[in-house]
């Protein structure tokens, strides 16, 4: 275990790539605060920047963007009443009303500890959890691991309650798509018209950075905001939490931080879901819960914790099983994917520096970025007041070049700008692009661990699907895509008589 | 299992998701009291920033390879601020300048991506560019 953690630390503090994770987390937090750029976005336009690291600092360095992102969102929240991350969205519900009493310091800095102890907390869940769902993954066979992906794709359901048949239409798009190109198993050319560029498959990176990053810009463009408020010209200063103050709060904080990892493991439910669920939980087991949207520390202490808890609990499936919990995590597989690394269950057992370097990158990220919070608090309302004719573009050329720099051809490029319109008009007509690109990431270990599956059990389809591990989590997921379908359908019923 | 039954099996449901989506939008619709103007004025696709917005992505992504990266980059930059109304001239004129060559700076000499050079007179000053 030890020298597992030593490994871990020698790659991340090693001149070059600590040099990084610091890049990283000034860019996460700096992206993060800036209302209009998530932490999907962020973590997809740092992305051509991994194309020359190796592929343990990659991950290490995304998860470094990730982390510090989702913190950065909860400056934003507190000053402006606008989350820089829809995970820091209950932050604003006491951040903001502290803001206006004068507390913006306190806030600030609750919000910063608590960050900093949800990401450790989970960093250390992920470690030790991993490689335990590793370890029962191995027994697996493909019939199991396919079951698995498909979990995966259950998700899709929990993405966006509100639309499941859109959802799902969009999720089955991704995994058409991801069809395209030689078949896994005996290398067939499919849908590609016999053009030879699409043999390879269609890349995913500049379809990500396409939909979660000009699709952004755009939207921007069509209806720009404009950010208001009394701290747009004021310095902003930060007021750390004592120790004291700490513990009189660890009840919240620890609660905040094991359900934030949970909720950070389940697939699809993320960042967002932790830090609603948690904000809600300190509500209601609060003995004075009419403090709440008022200016209570707690709110935003709860919110804060679990949304970065959420961030190591959503590296456990995909460090142990391959597979995403959502977007971020989606773009993370892809980067790894590309650097030629087989994500699955094998991968911590053979390279556990993969484990290893993640846990060390978040473990320094989670300290270093209340440092650089702080500063970039300071100088917040200068970084706010760049206008967005600047930051539009730019954003528009890093992903340019970034596709380009895939493999430099422009033909990345065009399909880059088709997913940025494509995004849109999923936008618009209430489509998921999270849910493309999570069945663009799955199609792929889906299909090829099927067909296995089935190659093992000489064609007999059925009896692959029976397995008892196979069944239980096809009925499970069965169970997840329908159950939104029946409450919209009890929901409408109810609503007629 | 061959290599069609897979993208049969996606395809086949996504058919019959399609058409239930068809089938609850028609419904929707048919329910709407003022019912919804689908034309599409052929004035508004020249002022509709998001139309204007996808040409000038898509013609800077066209025109990289015939260009290069250096002057498309500028020309596009210079135009998206437009878009967004951006007022001052000099300002716009500077941002783009800088903006290209930062990136320039950080992708093909840090990061030593080969951007895209143009052809002809484009050509030579980009390879120019590089040996310095």
């Amino acid at each position: 275990m030890l020298e597992l953690l030593t490994s871990g630390f020698a790659v991340i503090l090693e001149p070059s790539a600590f040099i990084m994770i610091i890049f990283a987390t000034i860019v996460g937090i700096i992206f993060g605060a800036l209302p209009g750029v998530g932490s999907a976005m962020a973590v997809a336009l740092m992305v051509p920047f991994t194309y020359k690291m190796g592929p343990v600092v990659s991950i290490a360095f995304l998860t470094a963007v990730y982390c510090s992102a989702i913190t950065g969102g909860g400056i934003t929240a507190i000053l402006f009443k606008i989350p820089g991350t829809p995970g820091n969205t209950p932050t604003t519900f006491d951040g903001y009303p502290m803001a206006q009493q004068g507390r913006a310091d306190k806030a600030l800095g609750i919000a910063l500890v608590c960050s900093a102890i949800g990401g450790i907390v989970s960093a250390f869940a992920m470690l030790l959890i991993s490689p335990q769902l590793s370890s029962a993954a191995l027994r697996f066979g493909p019939a199991e691991l396919f079951a698995v992906a498909f979990f995966g794709l259950s998700v899709l359901s929990s993405l966006d309650s509100n639309n499941v048949l859109k959802t799902l239409i969009s999720g089955l798009i991704g995994l058409s798509l991801a069809t395209v190109g030689m078949d896994p198993i005996f290398g067939v050319p499919r849908f590609t018209w016999g053009h030879s560029a699409l043999v390879g498959g269609i890349p995913m990176i500049p379809v990500m950075i396409g939909m979660f990053a000009v699709t952004e810009v755009l939207k921007q463009t069509v209806n720009p905001f404009k950010i208001e408020g009394e701290f747009l010209n004021k310095k902003v200063s930060t007021k750390l939490l004592t120790i004291k103050e700490t513990i009189a709060m660890k009840i919240t904080i620890l609660r905040s931080a094991v359900m934030g990892t949970v909720i950070g493991i389940l697939p699809g439910a993320g960042a967002t879901i932790a830090g609603f669920l948690s904000y809600a939980a300190e509500v209601k087991s609060s003995k004075t819960p009419e403090r709440f949207g008022k200016g209570a520390p707690e709110g935003v202490a709860a919110t804060e914790t679990a949304n970065n808890a959420a961030t190591g609990g959503s590296m456990v499936p995909l460090l142990s099983l391959g597979i995403p919990g959502g977007n971020s995590s989606a773009i993370m597989v892809s980067a790894l994917m590309l650097q030629g690394v087989q994500v699955g269950p094998m991968l911590i057992k053979t390279q556990p520096v993969f484990l290893s370097g993640v846990f060390a990158s978040m473990i320094v990220t989670n300290i270093l970025m209340v440092i650089v919070a702080i500063g970039i608090a300071k100088v917040f309302s200068k970084i706010l007041n760049m206008p967005y004719s600047v930051l539009g573009p730019v954003i528009i050329l890093l992903s340019v070049v970034g596709s380009f720099a895939l493999q430099n051809n422009t033909g990345d490029v065009r399909l880059m700008m088709v997913a940025a319109i494509l995004g849109y008009a999923f936008i618009k007509l209430g489509f998921s692009s999270a849910a493309l690109v999570l069945g663009l990431v799955l199609g792929d270990i889906c299909e090829s661990n099927l067909r296995r599956a089935v190659m093992i059990a000489d064609g007999d389809i059925l009896s692959v699907l029976s397995r008892p591990i196979t069944a239980t989590l096809l009925i499970t997921c069965a169970i997840l895509l329908i159950l939104p379908f029946a409450r919209q359908l009890y929901k409408s019923k109810k609503a007629l008589s | 299992m061959g290599s069609g039954l897979w993208p049969q099996f996606l395809l086949g449901i996504l058919i019959v998701l399609i058409a239930l989506n068809i089938f609850n939008s028609i419904r929707k619709y048919r329910k709407e009291e003022n019912k919804r103007d689908f034309s599409i004025s052929f004035h508004s696709l020249f002022t509709n920033k998001l139309v204007i917005g996808s040409i000038i992505i898509g013609v800077y992504s066209l025109i990289l390879d015939y260009f290069g990266y250096l002057l498309s980059t500028i020309l596009f930059i210079f135009l998206y601020m437009t878009l967004l109304s951006e007022k001052r001239l000099v300002f716009k004129i500077v941002t783009s300048l800088v903006a290209t060559l930062v990136i320039y700076i950080i992708f093909a000499r840090v990061l030593q991506v080969p951007l895209p050079r143009g052809i002809g007179i484009l050509r030579d000053f980009a390879l120019l560019l590089e040996t310095l």
